[in-house]
């Protein structure tokens, strides 16, 4: 390169490089930096000791699942995602969803976005259109160093509609919201076929094989 | 200047030279004794017209280098920002996230420049027409190492991470990370390959390994960024999910990959079925030195220029897989692609039994040893041995009047020197000054034969050529005397980027 672009690409570059540092800083990413909350339906526990490993409860709980998946003990983990971040700070978010209540990654995404207190929609169309035509199953527990993750699958038709969390245990209570995330990504992804989070690679690795070993027993 | 530098013409005289066969005598040295050889008649092309010269076209150079220089690095600056804008830098709070954060930044970078050295190396026509292969395959070498350092950057950073994090030592880790995590024992697979690569072509070992021991490890090199491409998918965080970075790595792997498949593999042999080149006859040159003659089909379809030089692949068993670069010596016409090849003790001895009829394969044209580097009036050519072929073709067809052109040919023996009797009967019929510098050496640092005098190289390289500071100057031969006629060029005043020269550089 002649002398002059080299410098003004270098200046340019510099620039570049201190706007995206910037942005980077900004934005609410990485996941140990963003405190979580963690809300129950119940209002049982609003404090979870750090040191406990969480374990969420199945958060997306059909109709006809309801009465195996512990209709008295709905834990919700709250969908976290990168917008929902600085609001969901405020730990105080209620939920006055009935146990039949499917949060939906995007009503999820958009109520905790939008608003901290908002109640994740019911989705009644869902529930009756699925009744008839979900299976579910359940795939092994999967052992790894942070605990246990077991996953029950359900499917309409050879579409995954939801994965529900029967064990999901993470490094501590920032990490929490990891197993929701991923329950997102691979309904998204509609399997095992996405890429890590950062941070979370454990996480994520004994993810995949849970919902690997719930989708072979379809 | 008569024409103000602009433009080049041709009197249109020597334009018609294509009519007139020549015949020239040789003598060659047989055993002890010299013996007259005659040579078949040899048809001379109608030089360049007319040629553009001047500054501008030096700039436009120049201004085509910078496009290409930004958007490589603008691919590299893009990975960067895209892992800044991604909270890279904000998600490190201890030591594992450090790392963590140090394996994502040098994966990326490492992988932008491993694409780009592979492209560089496919000899890619729009980077060798503004670059010349040599160029292009030296940023190819300079890449490697640091590649490599990044690369294993990125395995040791993710590897202490995770141990730290497990709580287990680096063996374990090791262990887990390649039989537990997916794709991973592919990538590792990879890294060892890259290792092999690299190491296999530092010059330590690139001296002690045979071409083609070398040549094989090195093809490990496309194994090695395939077997890595799954885990980049599926274990990396800066990919998937990510619909930007998606879109611009498929499309860069992609972009790199079509450029290799098809200049690399495809066009040759798409070019090779079309031409069906045959070796026509080999003629002796001088006692170590010999003419290929290839004839084909459609040979202007190579659309080759003077000075370029071409990859010859031999079609028989045992060389079909080895291409060696030679130049042209003679301008492309439509009845044969000629080159000269002097027996350097290798594989180029062979070259020189060959037999008539045998199928060969070019690729090419390459280089940029060529008139559309010119920017001056004057031109000086300056070859040494087995480093004429170019130059012999350059004054076949260059844009010149009389004495436009000084060709300085240094020899060993003027009466075993390849092609001199050629370049004589071109100089004379084109009006082009020649010296033969034949004997040894004047001093042991110079590039000329002994005169008897002790002036020093560049006084005697004005005295050839008065216009040196001038002229465009083309430099063929041997690595060492390359350097010190550059040295004399310098001296005498000639601006760098009126000074032409191409190693082979493999």
């Amino acid at each position: 390169m002649r002398t002059a672009t080299k410098s003004a690409i270098g200046i340019l570059s510099l620039g570049v490089i201190a706007a995206s540092y910037t942005a980077g800083t900004a934005a609410q990413i990485g996941f140990g930096a963003a405190p979580v909350s963690n809300s129950s339906a119940a209002g049982e526990s609003t404090a979870v000791d750090p040191s406990v490993v969480v374990e969420p409860t199945p958060i997306a709980v059909e109709t006809e699942e309801v009465g195996e998946a512990g209709d008295d003990d709905v834990t919700s983990v709250p969908v976290q995602t990168k917008a929902a971040a600085t609001s969901a700070t405020t730990p105080t978010a209620t939920k006055s969803a009935t146990a039949t209540a499917t949060p939906t990654p995007t009503a999820a995404k958009t109520a905790a976005a939008a608003t901290p207190t908002a109640t994740p929609t019911p989705t009644p169309t869902k529930t009756a259109s699925t009744v008839s035509t979900s299976v579910a199953k359940t795939g092994s527990a999967i052992n790894y160093k942070y605990g246990t993750i077991q996953l029950e699958v359900v499917k309409s038709g050879s579409k995954i509609t939801s994965i529900n969390l029967i064990q999901a245990s993470t490094k501590g209570r920032e990490w929490a919201s990891v197993p929701s995330m991923l329950v997102t990504t691979a309904i998204a992804a509609q399997g095992s076929g996405f890429g890590n989070i950062s941070g979370a690679t454990f996480s994520t690795q004994a993810f995949k094989s849970a919902l690997e070993s719930a989708l072979a027993k379809f | 200047m008569r024409n103000s530098g602009r433009s080049q013409t041709t009197p249109r005289f020597i334009r018609q030279i294509e009519s007139m066969n020549f015949e020239t005598t040789a003598l060659r040295l047989v055993g002890d004794q010299h013996e007259q050889i005659q040579k078949p008649a040899l048809t001379l092309v109608a030089p360049t017209g007319k040629l553009r010269l001047g500054e501008q076209k030096f700039k436009n150079l120049k201004r085509a280098q910078d496009i290409i220089e930004m958007i490589a690095w603008a691919t590299a600056l893009f990975v960067t920002a895209t892992f800044l804008i991604d909270g890279g830098i904000k998600q490190i709070t201890d030591i594992p996230s450090a790392l963590n954060a140090v394996s994502r930044l040098t994966s990326l970078v490492g992988t932008d420049l491993l694409l780009i050295a592979m492209l560089l190396i496919a000899r890619v026509p729009w980077i060798d027409k503004f670059y010349g292969h040599d160029k292009a395959t030296l940023a190819h070498k300079k890449l490697g190492k640091p590649i490599l350092y990044l690369v294993v950057a990125h395995f040791l950073a993710s590897l202490i991470e995770f141990a730290i994090v497990n709580g287990e030592n680096i063996f374990a880790t090791a262990w887990w990370f390649i039989t537990d995590v997916q794709d991973m024992l592919l990538a590792t697979i990879s890294l060892a390959l890259m290792i092999l690569v690299v190491v296999t072509s530092l010059n330590f070992a690139r001296k002690k390994m045979s071409y083609e021991a070398w040549m094989i490890v090195h093809l490990l090199s496309y194994a090695s960024v395939l077997a890595a491409v799954p885990h980049l998918f599926s274990a990396g965080s800066d990919i998937a999910g990510k619909p930007v970075q998606t879109i611009f790595w498929v499309s860069l792997y992609l972009f790199v990959a079509f450029n290799i498949v098809w200049y690399r593999v495809a066009l040759p042999l798409i070019r090779a079925g079309r031409l069906g080149l045959k070796v026509e006859s080999v003629v002796k040159e001088s006692s170590d030195t010999a003419s290929i003659y290839i004839t084909g089909k459609g040979l202007e379809k190579l659309r080759g220029q003077a000075g370029q030089f071409y990859l010859l692949r031999v079609l028989n068993k045992k060389r079909w897989f080895k291409a060696h670069p030679f130049s042209i010596s003679a301008a492309p016409n439509t009845q044969f692609i000629r080159f000269t090849i002097g027996d350097r003790g290798d594989d180029s001895g062979a070259m020189l039994s060959i037999k008539p009829g045998t199928k060969v394969m070019v690729e090419g044209p390459y280089g940029a040893f060529t008139e559309e580097r010119r920017t001056k009036e004057k031109v000086v050519l300056i070859a040494s041995g087995i480093g004429i072929p170019p130059v012999r073709a350059l004054a076949e067809s260059m844009a010149a009047r009389a004495g436009d052109v000084t060709v300085i040919y240094r020899v060993r023996n003027a009466y075993d020197a390849s092609l001199l009797d050629e370049v004589r009967e071109i100089c004379r019929i084109r009006g082009f000054a020649l010296h033969v510098l034949s004997g040894p050496r004047a001093r042991s640092n110079s590039w000329m034969s002994a005169d008897g005098t002790d002036t020093p190289d560049q006084a005697r390289l004005t005295m050839m050529a008065p216009w040196v500071s001038e002229s465009d100057v083309y430099v063929c031969g041997p690595e060492a005397w390359t350097h010190s006629v550059k040295k004399s060029l310098r001296r005498a005043g000639t601006p760098e980027e009126q000074i032409h020269s191409e190693e082979y550089a493999w």
